[in-house]
């Protein structure tokens, strides 16, 4: 489902975001650092201390992100739904290490510190072509 | 209620974002072009690009609950915005004048911190025809990244 056209989006240099539902029905919108590539069907997602998208997460797991090109800004969106969350091991360590890249790119060097990888089944990918004049 | 400072928040360099949910409560994500508001008003209207907002308007006439998220470009400086969906028109002429407003914002800035393609990128949204999406606020909340993300600033 992720294609390759798509990786620059995951580089962190422009933010992605997230949306997700509570169990009331409230939809919760933020920002995201990190979109980590892990397979074609499978990303992990930075939690820092967005702890309402966990809680949401915890009684719903779907999600929506949007990606953002950096060169062209162009859009795609995805389906998620939420997998688990890894406060330890190789996905933690590789995704801690390209936040700390990411932070200083952004001037946040000390405010973002991973909390957890949260692993994601991607569930579609779709591509914003009409977003955009050619 | 909507303070000053969120009132000039909105007319600056800034990224807008919606969530919506479904019926089966699917969340959804749009991006929308401008956000106008009156300081001491719970009603904010946001302008959203036709051709984007499929989702978004089948998801706010089944159950009207939105959440926006109004991040600036320049300070990162970022609150949200939770409430009930009040109105769905077609937007005014007025809409063209402050989603051009913001967007030569947008195309100014990201020129100098993302790359000079990214901002021609942006400058090639189609934002035109709008809806104006009108709600009424309940809640609001600092979203700035930092120790104080997501304390209620009002509601």
């Amino acid at each position: 489902m992720i294609r390759d056209e798509m990786l620059p989006a995951l580089q962190g240099v422009v933010p992605s975001h997230i949306a997700t539902c509570s169990a009331d029905g409230t939809p919760n919108v933020t920002a995201i650092s990190q979109v980590y590539y892990v397979d074609r069907t499978h990303v992990a997602l930075s939690n820092q201390f967005f702890s309402k998208t966990r809680r949401n997460l915890d009684e719903n797991p779907y999600a929506f992100v949007q990606l953002i090109h950096p060169e062209t800004a162009h859009m795609w969106f995805l389906e998620l739904r939420f997998l688990r969350s890894e406060a330890e091991g190789p996905l933690f360590d590789a995704m801690d290490m390209q936040l700390e890249a990411i932070a200083s790119l952004q001037g946040m060097h000390g405010v973002f510190k991973l909390q957890s990888a949260d692993l994601y089944e991607v569930l579609s990918v779709r591509e914003a072509r009409e977003a955009s004049l050619p | 209620m909507l303070t000053r400072e969120l009132v000039e928040h909105f007319g600056g360099p800034v990224s807008i974002v919606v969530g919506t949910r479904d019926a089966h409560l699917r969340p959804a994500f749009t991006r929308v072009f401008g956000i106008v508001g009156a300081v001491g008003s719970p009603s904010i209207t946001l302008f959203a690009p036709e051709v984007m907002s499929g989702r978004m308007l089948a998801d706010l006439r089944d159950n009207g609950q939105v959440a926006v998220q109004v991040t600036s470009w320049a300070t990162f400086t970022s609150y949200q915005l939770k409430g009930t969906v009040t109105g769905i028109v077609p937007a005014g002429a007025d809409a063209e004048s402050v989603i051009a407003h913001v967007r030569d914002q947008v195309v100014a800035i990201t020129s100098g911190i993302v790359s000079e393609r990214f901002a021609v990128g942006w400058s090639k949204y189609v934002t035109t025809p709008a809806v104006a999406v009108t709600f009424e606020a309940r809640d609001a909340f600092l979203q700035t990244p930092g120790p104080r993300a997501g304390a209620r600033i009002s509601g």
